[in-house]
């Protein structure tokens, strides 16, 4: 396996609008993330934050400066390799509305792999599906779930076709305290126990303490980084950071 | 409220533009179809008021206002001279007229759709005008119609043959001529000569038709006046009756055809308000946040039910006018399809203010009527879904309660449409009775279809769910909403139930014919007019025939118009007993060969009550009413129908005398094809007839249904047009809907080609539940119409190729109403889909 960082940004510019109302939301920021590793992305509203995860999962595309994903520079290629790129070697959490209403919860698991026109694991889909703990839920609908379970059944998907990175944007963002934590835990038994490389949005100290290393931003640029932070640490250098 | 009405129609006009446009299309077919048959109707009306305007009183032998059209008793030529004598008399003069068959070269003269007639140039009163050239004075001169001679490209000075009952003439063209401001009499062609020379093409030897009169009087002292010195069974008429004579026959016609068109026009309109409706309901649904929030601030209501209303008037109005707009054009297209090659006189399209308050009415009407339960829906919004982001879905028990209602609207269609079908007394016309009941039975379907859409989706999508995720969410998006899904397919329903009806009637008659036409048709060949249009054969012909080898037997029958209890029915005349040889009758009491003299034959429904030996009475035009003895019934056969006389019998009762079939039978021992070749030999030296056989004479019906079936598809094809809008914008709306869900598949890793699969398959997963439902529907009104007509003769065949045929192209139209939703969807950021409220 390439041992390489599994994503990296290279003088990543995203520029809204022109002249006067031109808005930088990304200015020239390079980063790697690195390989079986959690790492958290915060910053206040409009920092860029988000865009940056939507530009390093290959959603939107980048003014200039480049995105690699593994060795692929993502720049490069067109909606159908960009679109398998991500079926195959990225996963998805989102904060809200992650699940296909039609499907049930283990059509939802399975959905990308489906997609690809190809069968899922099974020992692989019980382990994902036991670590989760989702197993007297599958045949629910996701109407008939609860938020929490919805975003396990989320968190399941990302994990099901062993992707090099998963995205996540503010994926506790709507949940209750305690869901939002076993989630948490969730994530971050996948970075332990199966390797994963996970990226998160959040702005929330509490979530972000579960990363391996939180990279902060301002204005579309990297302004500091921390590694094995704590919560309190985190609302410490927070605070630091606004003053 | 017309401000917050306004909004939103603004916020929502792409979608509102569809159902305006199937509004419009529905509106247009009204219009279109009064614009036409209005335009047409002052066209004939101006051309028969202007063919008689040139003078004030006809004399002509005395005939019942039904039977006006079919020439009277001819008038002593004398006659002239005495009604010119009558004090107030400026001038009168004498008519001829009649078919003939006349060519130019070796082509015949006419356009193939209308007949050929010679008529009498007038001496004394200027009926006509000449356009070029001069008047046919002399023997062997004659002037032509503009029309043709342009047509065929005649000049003067060209020679032109006409063969009348008894003699065949050459003529120089010497001019043209018309009746004043008209190129052509709607399209015959016409062969102005002298009164003498007509009257020997016609057989007509001192006798006139009708005389025209001039005076200086007043037009009813006039008429008393010269009533008084005319002998019994001859009348004279003011010139303005006998044209309002000619033209009610001509309106009744016409009303038909009014008729006809503005059933087409009713279904199209019925289509597009299933269309409406599901676009308000999903408008309002997409809306629930809006509305409730109305209700929050404290609308009332009825303020929102008004709001909904007045932005269906608001889309209906608009749509209307459109449409008004639409059915000029269309009303332009129907007439140049129906023209028959310049047979119609072309008059500018009259709008009249009843056309446009009858399209407006139709299009406000429908569009309000069908707003008005998704405008109650959206008034019964609780101001607190405002702060819900989900629906409820409906309670099985809405859609059992949606059964039951669906089910017996079903049952009161089927009802109604048997009553309608066998004929009913009541005080409506049966016609309607069957729209009703059709229009019942489609939406009784389409309610019992909103309940069980999803069960039905999942069947029939079966081997689509196995064409992997995009199938899978195809079939389960279809059944997602079901009342959308079913008021979507219903649309294409009532198209597909139209076609599947339209398919099997035309195959049934087709095989009907065809099965007639070997069982009952015993002669060899059949001579007839070629072309449509009343031509007729000069009765030489048959004299011709007779003297060849080939020919064993042969009847030459006529046929004319005559009143039967009340009717106007086609009466047969012919040789009976060489008849019964070359078509098989089916007699069902007495003998055919016993028809003679004042023994006639009745078809079995005309025949029905009565035995042999009854008296009956039948009206003719030139004799009156005549009393006749009944010596046969038979089957009907559409070879020979209505009222059967002898030849006899025909000479004696009617005053056109030229035939119009020649049914041949072949020496025994004789090839078909030499028979034929010989009887061509004669029949090419009369222009416009053709030698057909069995064979032949079976594909001239079916090409005659073939006809028919494509002025049918034509028209039903706005409704179907209509319908594949209705999916496609159910389509686009509920892609809208689901803009977030899309952007998750895509961010999964759903390709856009996959993305627009499914969207493409759910389409045609539609229109395909509404094929096979409409094509059910068809197959049973179908069936229900033939067992209705209850005849012998017509029994049900069903064209399984032509059936599936029109499946598959339902399946098509689905996906051709996918196409643009579906490329919409697939070329959506994903980004903004997934962000998106």
């Amino acid at each position: 396996m390439n041992q390489g960082p599994a994503a990296q940004a290279i003088e990543a510019t995203k520029v809204y609008g022109e002249g006067t109302a031109e808005v930088r939301a990304l200015d020239g920021i390079t980063l790697d993330i690195e390989r079986g590793r959690f790492t958290a992305i915060m910053g206040p509203s409009g920092s860029g934050k988000s865009t940056l995860l939507h530009c390093l999962a290959g959603l939107d595309d980048l003014t200039s400066g480049s995105i690699r994903i593994g060795d692929v520079d993502i720049g490069t290629l067109d909606d159908d390799d960009l679109t398998r790129l991500r079926r195959d070697r990225i996963g998805f959490v989102f904060q809200a509305f992650n699940l296909v209403p039609t499907l049930n919860a283990e059509e939802n698991i399975t959905l990308p792999i489906a997609i690809a026109g190809r069968k899922p694991e099974k020992e692989w889909l019980n382990v994902v599906v036991s670590t989760l703990q989702l197993g007297d839920r599958l045949s629910h609908r996701p109407s008939q779930l609860s938020g929490g379970q919805q975003q396990r059944v989320a968190a399941a998907r990302a994990l099901i076709t062993r992707p090099d990175l998963i995205f996540a944007d503010e994926p506790s963002g709507n949940l209750d305290s305690r869901s939002g934590n076993q989630l948490l835990e969730f994530l971050r038994e996948a970075v332990d126990q199966f390797g994963q490389t996970i990226v998160m949005v959040t702005h929330d100290a509490n979530a972000a303490a579960v990363a391996d290393r939180i990279v902060f931003l301002a204005d579309g640029q990297v302004i500091d980084e921390m590694t094995s932070p704590t919560a309190p640490s985190i609302l410490d250098r927070l605070k630091h950071l606004e003053s | 409220m017309w401000r917050a009405a306004w909004k939103g129609l603004i916020g929502h006009r792409l979608r509102f533009a569809l159902t305006a446009l199937s509004i419009a299309l529905g509106v247009g077919l009204v219009a279109a179809s009064y614009m036409f048959t209005d335009s047409l109707g002052r066209a004939f009306e101006d051309l028969f008021s202007a063919s008689l305007s040139g003078f004030d009183v006809q004399v002509r032998g005395e005939v019942d206002e039904e039977l006006s059209f079919v020439q009277g008793a001819p008038l002593p030529q004398s006659l002239i001279d005495e009604v010119a004598q009558v004090p107030g008399v400026t001038a009168a003069t004498g008519t001829v007229f009649g078919f003939v068959q006349a060519s130019v070269g070796e082509e015949p003269l006419g356009n193939g759709s209308a007949p050929t007639f010679v008529v009498s140039w007038p001496e004394l009163v200027d009926l006509f005008e000449i356009q070029s050239g001069e008047r046919p004075d002399a023997p062997g001169e004659a002037a032509l119609d503009p029309s043709t001679s342009q047509r065929q490209g005649i000049d003067l000075g060209d020679e032109i043959v006409a063969i009348g009952v008894s003699t065949r003439e050459t003529f120089e063209i010497v001019g043209t001529a018309a009746i004043e401001g008209f190129e052509s009499f709607g399209g015959a062609v016409s062969i102005y000569v002298p009164l003498e020379t007509a009257q020997a093409l016609l057989d007509l030897p001192e006798q006139v038709l009708t005389i025209e009169v001039e005076s200086t009087g007043e037009v009813e002292a006039m008429i008393a006046r010269i009533e008084r010195i005319l002998p019994e069974g001859v009348e004279a008429v003011s010139a303005q009756s006998a044209a309002e004579e000619q033209l009610a026959s001509f309106k009744e016609a016409l009303g038909f055809l009014n008729t006809f068109l503005l059933v087409f026009a009713g279904v199209t309109v019925f289509v597009a308000a299933f269309l409406i409706q599901n676009t308000f309901r999903i408008i309002v649904a997409q809306r629930t946040q809006e509305l409730a929030t109305l209700r929050l601030v404290g609308a009332s209501r009825r303020q929102v039910l008004r709001q909904v209303m007045i932005e269906a008037a608001v889309v209906g109005g608009a749509a209307s006018v459109l449409g008004i707009g639409f059915g000029v054009l269309l009303a332009r297209l129907i007439r140049q399809l129906l023209s028959l090659g310049g047979s119609l006189p072309a008059t500018p399209l009259a709008l009249q203010p009843r056309t446009v308050l009858v399209a407006l009415a139709t299009g406000l009407g429908i569009t309000l009527l069908s707003a008005l339960l998704p405008a109650r829906a959206a008034s019964r919004i609780p101001p607190i879904a405002a702060l819900r982001r989900v629906q409820a879905p409906e309670s099985s028990q809405t859609q059992r309660r949606r059964a039951v209602v669906g089910l017996a609207l079903t049952g009161l269609g089927a009802v109604l449409l048997t009553i309608g079908l066998i004929g009913s007394d009541l005080p409506v016309p049966d016609v309607t009775v069957v729209g009703i009941g059709a229009g019942s039975t489609f939406i009784g379907v389409a309610i019992v279809l909103s309940a069980i859409a999803r069960p039905i989706t999942a069947f029939i999508g079966a081997p689509i769910r196995r064409l992997g995720v995009p199938g899978r969410l195809a079939v389960d998006n279809a059944g997602r909403i079901p009342r959308r899904t079913a008021a979507t397919a219903s649309a294409l329903m009532v198209g597909l139930a139209l076609v599947g009806l339209t398919l099997v009637l035309a195959d049934s008659l087709k095989a009907t014919a065809d099965r007639l036409i070997g069982d009952r048709f015993e002669a060899d060949l059949v001579v007839s007019p070629a072309g449509f249009g009343a031509s007729r054969l000069s009765p030489q012909l048959a004299v011709d025939l007779a003297s060849l080898n080939e020919i064993e037997v042969l009847a030459a029958v006529r046929d004319g118009q005559v009143q039967f209890e009340g009717e106007t029915r086609n009466a047969i005349g012919g040789p009976t007993d060489v008849l019964a040889e070359l078509v098989n009758f089916n007699v069902l009491a007495g003998r055919i060969e016993d028809i003679s003299g004042n023994r006639v034959g009745l078809r079995e429904g005309l025949g029905e009550g009565r035995e042999i030996g009854d008296e009956i009475t039948i009206e003719f035009a030139r004799t009156g009413e005549q009393t006749f003895e009944l010596a046969a019934v038979f089957e009907a056969s559409g070879l020979v129908g209505g009222i059967l006389i002898d030849d006899v019998a025909f000479a004696a009762n009617f005053t056109e005398q030229l035939d119009s079939q020649i049914f041949v039978g072949l020496a025994g021992g004789l090839d078909l094809a030499a028979g034929k070749t010989a009887v061509e030999s004669i029949v090419a030296t009369y222009t416009g007839a053709q030698v057909l056989d069995q064979s032949e004479l079976a594909d001239e019906a079916s090409s005659q249904i073939d006809g028919l079936v494509r002025l049918v598809f034509g028209l039903l094809g706005v409704a179907v047009v209509i319908a594949v809008i209705g999916i496609t914008n159910t389509l686009s709306l509920s892609v809208l809907e689901r803009t977030r869900e899309i952007g998750l598949l895509r961010a999964v890793g759903m390709n856009r080609r996959q993305l627009r699969r499914a969207i493409s398959l759910e389409s045609i997963l539609i229109a395909s539940l509404g094929g096979l439902l409409g094509m059910g529907l068809g197959l049973t009104f179908a069936w229900a119409v033939i067992e209705a007509i209850d005849a012998e003769f017509l029994r049900l065949s069903i064209p399984w190729g032509q059936v599936g045929l029109a499946l598959a192209g339902a399946a098509v139209a689905g996906l051709l109403a996918a196409l643009i939703p579906a490329w919409r969807a697939s070329r959506r950021n994903i980004l903004t889909a997934i962000a998106y409220e």
